[in-house]
């Protein structure tokens, strides 16, 4: 059985974090959910991950830093969120922002705001089933 | 206990959060706020000036990995009785213009939104942070008018809001009540438009006066104890500011019961004595 690993290099593995409040995926969440996604998850312009403490003091970053968060498929200025409950190593980013391109449906709501982690993924095919398997990729991040 | 003048009871509406079937979902904060007209702006990440009735914070039990727990507890405006539910609830104590008052009928403290002139003295008071500011006027995006609730009231800017239990449903039961010539209306046909979303039933609403109401089973209150529950699950929030609240929470998980009031470093073991008394 072949086993898939995540792609690139990197000491740190960025995996999206499917928060409840919001759509993950190309659907658009409603006003009055994206109302109550908290100010931790993205914050007017800017887009949180969460990192463990123990791991962002390892790198000397701090809660609320500017960071650099970059993969094999590019980089994103982030800001830095500490939370105890993800496991050293990981770094989290929320799934479902990012809505570019034409604004269809004139949503101002959530049009335009915060990034997108699947431009920084890389999903892999599984040869079994043929479909892409997608769920960490290793990245570093480093104080702005 | 109050009577009122045809003889019956007064009623005493109140909610009990079982904390251990809070999701976090926010199912609550978005039926209210579609229930209740809250207006909604283009960046909402100021959470100083967000308003939402029903508040759903985020605990953690403060350990390092793996050993974090969360917990999500919802907050609505407490609807504080005060000591021996005189109705000294902090906010109503403190209001100029009397545009909060507390009904002693059923235990609601009402906002009149006409009244009110902005000088936002009770959102001082509240120690809840319940309450919340109109900076701005309303503004609903085109074809939405549709979908607003025509029971409750929008507000303009220089308002103060908060929670209401739904108070606009307790009139239309009332109403339904009186055409049918019933006294009373019963249990279910009064439910907050949170406790009616609440996918994991964690929210439960009725009359805290009335022993055959789900409230009163899960958390026992003593009249005789400032409304304390006598259920040791069961806590409020900020117990010993003495606001007497209307929301009472359960939760299995001891260091969950012990977050719901501050206690100075070293005096934890204080948490034990009130449920205990």
């Amino acid at each position: 059985m072949e086993k898939i690993e995540a792609q690139g290099d990197g000491d740190l593995i960025l995996v999206p974090v499917n928060k409840v409040r919001l759509i993950n995926s190309s659907f658009q969440s409603s006003p009055y959910a994206v109302k109550i996604v908290s100010d931790k998850v993205f914050k007017n312009n800017d887009t949180f991950v969460e990192i463990n403490p123990l791991t962002a003091h390892k790198i000397g970053l701090s809660q609320g830093d500017y960071a650099m968060l970059k993969t094999l498929n590019g980089s994103f200025k982030v800001k830095v969120n500490l939370f105890e409950g993800i496991m050293p190593g990981v770094i989290g980013m929320a799934q479902g922002l990012g809505h570019v391109g034409e604004n269809k449906y004139n949503n101002k709501y959530i049009h335009g705001k915060g990034m997108n982690i699947n431009e920084l993924m890389s999903p892999v095919p599984d040869t079994i089933s043929g479909m892409d398997a997608a769920w960490g990729i290793r990245a570093n991040i480093v104080k702005v | 206990m109050i009577k009122k003048h045809n003889k019956a009871k007064a009623h005493k509406f109140g909610m009990v959060i079982d904390l251990d079937k809070c999701t976090g979902c926010g199912s609550c904060m978005v039926a209210c706020m579609s229930e209740n007209n809250v207006p909604f702006k283009e960046n909402e990440t100021n959470k100083k000036d967000s308003i939402t009735w029903m508040h759903v914070y985020r605990l953690t039990n403060g350990k390092s990995f793996p050993d974090t727990e969360i917990c999500y507890i919802p907050r609505p405006c407490m609807h504080c009785g005060g000591k021996g539910d005189h109705g000294h609830s902090p906010c109503v104590s403190v209001c100029p213009a009397t545009a909060t008052d507390y009904d002693y009928t059923t235990g609601i403290v009402s906002q009149i939104y006409t009244r009110c002139f902005g000088c936002r003295y009770c959102m001082a008071a509240c120690p809840y942070h319940a309450r919340y500011f109109n900076w701005w006027d309303p503004i609903w995006p085109s074809g939405m008018e549709k979908t607003l609730s025509p029971d409750v009231s929008p507000r303009m800017r220089g308002v103060v809001e908060k929670c209401s239990f739904c108070f606009h449903r307790y009139q239309a039961a009332k109403d339904t009540a009186y055409f049918e010539e019933r006294e009373d209306i019963t249990e279910d046909e009064y439910q907050t438009a949170c406790a009616q979303a609440c996918p994991a039933n964690a929210i439960v609403f009725g009359d805290l006066n009335n022993s055959e109401h789900e409230v009163y089973k899960l958390v026992k209150p003593d009249p005789y104890h400032g409304g304390r529950p006598k259920e040791p699950k069961a806590f409020r929030l900020l117990e010993r500011l003495g606001t007497n609240p209307k929301v009472y929470y359960i939760s299995e998980r001891e260091w969950v019961r012990k977050a719901g009031d501050n206690y100075v470093k070293g005096k934890e073991k204080d948490h034990k004595k009130h449920n205990t008394e």
